[in-house]
């Protein structure tokens, strides 16, 4: 036993803080789940890998750059690739996103978020100001859920190239399973 | 076949060699298969444990200690869970069952695990295998107990035995709970999980064998079973819980909601995704287990090929008469083939046979002290394979003692001096 303990807490220090979501600038989660016909990616992100920055935009182009990496985000269809037999259709697609429009968003953000869930975010980030998060949701709705065998998401870290590791939790019927995704292995299967 | 027998008759006069090369040839396949077989296997249990629980939740710690502490019972727990926040948690409108889960007192060498019924009802393992009860019943009153087959197997426990668990993990004269013996009314069928190796009691009824002890001592004042019975025994924290959940689809709201838990630290983690990045970082360490196993073979290989060559010069005379007899020069070639893979596949032959028989004499052992059940499988394919490659290396490698004593037997001739 003493042995066994010896070396698996030596695989413990080795990192693994998933769960906790530590914000740590390269690393992004994807939370993927599917049950019945309904099938969720759900992207959580430093800001700075989706913007190159964290804090509100100053200038225009950043402001710019915002919008398009926003307006990027919600194309889901060009960065996950989704088996075409699983007849796969995008219901939705919901962004958090930390900066919302206006100058003083604080209070915006108080206004808009009703959720409590939403609440608690907004309490982290008073916390640690500097550090900023975005999470994107996507919900698809799958006619043909069995053929659902996996995702490529080649075209998140191609457009998205500050995404070095991606750690991916996923969970169906049967299953719970997750791997570390990198430029050079994008594949998600979900029948290994 | 003569050219058979000729091989085995011309082997028999290189025994000795031969038999050594054999041996390393064993040794390297008992090395490499006995690898492969315990880092299959280790997983196997790690994967057969759990099964069809969402989350697990725990005081905020690593994952994979999470994991470990509470569902293989290896190593301990950093902190525990007020139960107040179990029952909230377990309230959640979108929580099908919680089960929780007690550590930390053993019985001479086995876990002691507190929870409640629902155990037996929503506990998974394998393939959404549920417990089963080889003889009698869950645990009903405040000191009843069920032990897992192991447990009952070691220690030849039968329905109705009073036993007495001990404070902490070391059987100490001084920290036994034997005021409060506990009966055993159920005993599980064997499941290869830890289970087997756990004495399984109510959350009451450690609470019950703890509640006249303070800071790890027993303390002055004695409380009698019965007068504990009576004692309200509700637990106030326990170690860990095991969740299941109504609709997956709200598996990581509910790990998030979990993780920022406000009124204590928390930490919840979806089982398989765990053991899979747990099996991320092994796996590089099974790698090179697998390398260093693989270097031992060709190792090896190299020693049958360095025993060929060294019998060249013996053997001069023996190729250069079964040219004169009329022996083609493929035949010397072929000669050097079969011995070689004769050495081979009885080394393959043998290291199996041994590393069933070492699996064998230390099944119990190993999942005494590491909980990993080791069965005494056929090899699978990819074993298989190490075998075909084994051989077909060996027949590439006495190619190169066959040439060259084809070439010999040609210039040697049937010359008098050597």
């Amino acid at each position: 036993m003493y042995k066994s303990v010896c070396f698996l807490s030596f695989v413990m220090t080795s990192s693994f803080s998933y769960a906790e979501s530590a914000h740590q600038h390269g690393i992004a989660l994807l939370d993927v789940v599917m049950s019945n016909q309904q099938f969720v990616i759900e992207l959580h992100s430093p800001a700075n890998n989706i913007l190159g920055f964290e804090h509100q935009p100053k200038t225009e182009a950043q402001q710019q750059q915002l919008t398009d990496s926003l307006s990027l985000l919600e194309q889901a269809e060009n960065l996950y690739i989704v088996p075409a037999q699983a007849e796969c259709t995008l219901k939705q697609v919901q962004i958090e996103n930390p900066f919302e429009s206006g100058e003083n968003k604080e209070h915006e953000e108080h206004e808009e978020h009703e959720e409590h869930e939403e609440h608690e975010e907004h309490e982290e980030h008073e916390e640690h100001e500097e550090h900023t998060d975005i999470t994107v949701s996507y919900s698809y709705h799958c006619q043909q859920s069995q053929y659902l065998n996996g995702i490529d998401t080649k075209g998140l870290f191609k457009h998205f190239p500050n995404i070095e590791i991606l750690q991916v939790q996923w969970v169906n019927e049967k299953k719970q399973s997750a791997k570390t995704l990198t430029q050079a292995d994008t594949l998600i299967e979900f029948n290994q | 076949m003569r050219l058979l027998t000729i091989a085995i008759k011309s082997a028999w006069n290189r025994k000795i060699s031969l038999s050594l090369a054999i041996f390393s040839i064993a040794m390297s396949i008992l090395l490499l298969l006995g690898v492969d077989n315990i880092r299959k296997q280790a997983k196997n249990t790690f994967i057969n444990t759990i099964s069809q629980t969402d989350l697990i939740v725990g005081a905020r710690s690593s994952p994979v200690n999470l994991l470990l502490y509470s569902i293989f019972h290896i190593g301990n727990a950093t902190n525990n869970v007020s139960y107040k926040t179990y029952q909230h948690i377990k309230a959640q409108k979108n929580v099908k069952w919680a089960v929780p889960v007690s550590l930390g007192d053993s019985h001479r060498g086995f876990r002691v695990m507190g929870t409640n019924s629902d155990y037996f009802r929503y506990y998974r393992y394998a393939n959404a295998q549920s417990l089963q009860f080889q003889q009698g019943s869950p645990f009903m009153m405040l000191y009843d107990a069920v032990i897992g087959y192991d447990v009952a197997q070691a220690l030849r426990y039968k329905l109705g035995d009073e036993i007495i668990l001990s404070h902490g993990l070391a059987a100490l004269k001084q920290a036994q709970h034997d005021d409060k013996p506990f009966r055993i009314v159920g005993i599980l069928n064997k499941t290869n999980t830890p289970v087997d190796r756990t004495v399984l009691v109510s959350l009451e009824g450690i609470e019950a064998i703890h509640i006249d002890w303070q800071s790890g001592t027993r303390s002055p004042i004695k409380i009698s079973a019965d007068k504990a019975a009576k004692m309200g025994l509700e637990p106030k924290s326990i170690t860990a819980f095991m969740l299941g959940l109504e609709n997956k689809m709200t598996i990581f709201r509910l790990q998030r909601e979990i993780n920022q838990y406000h009124n204590e630290p928390l930490s919840a983690i979806i089982p398989g995704s765990t053991l899979a990045y747990l099996w991320q970082t092994v796996g590089q360490f099974e790698q090179v287990l697998m390398v260093v196993s693989a270097l031992v073979l060709m190792t090896g290989l190299m020693g049958l090929l360095t025993t060929l060559l060294t019998t060249l010069n013996e053997r001069r005379r023996e190729m250069a008469v079964l040219r004169a007899v009329g022996a083609h020069a493929y035949h010397v070639i072929v000669l050097f083939m079969l011995e070689s893979m004769f050495v081979v596949v009885t080394g393959c032959l043998l290291g199996t046979g041994l590393l069933y028989a070492i699996l064998k004499i230390l099944q119990s052992f190993i999942a005494n002290n590491y909980g990993i059940h080791l069965m005494l499988n056929p090899p699978d394919t990819q074993q298989l394979l190490i075998f075909l490659i084994a051989v077909l290396l060996s027949i590439l490698l006495s190619l190169i003692p066959g040439f060259i004593a084809y070439k010999r037997s040609l210039q040697d001739g049937l010359m008098v001096k050597i």
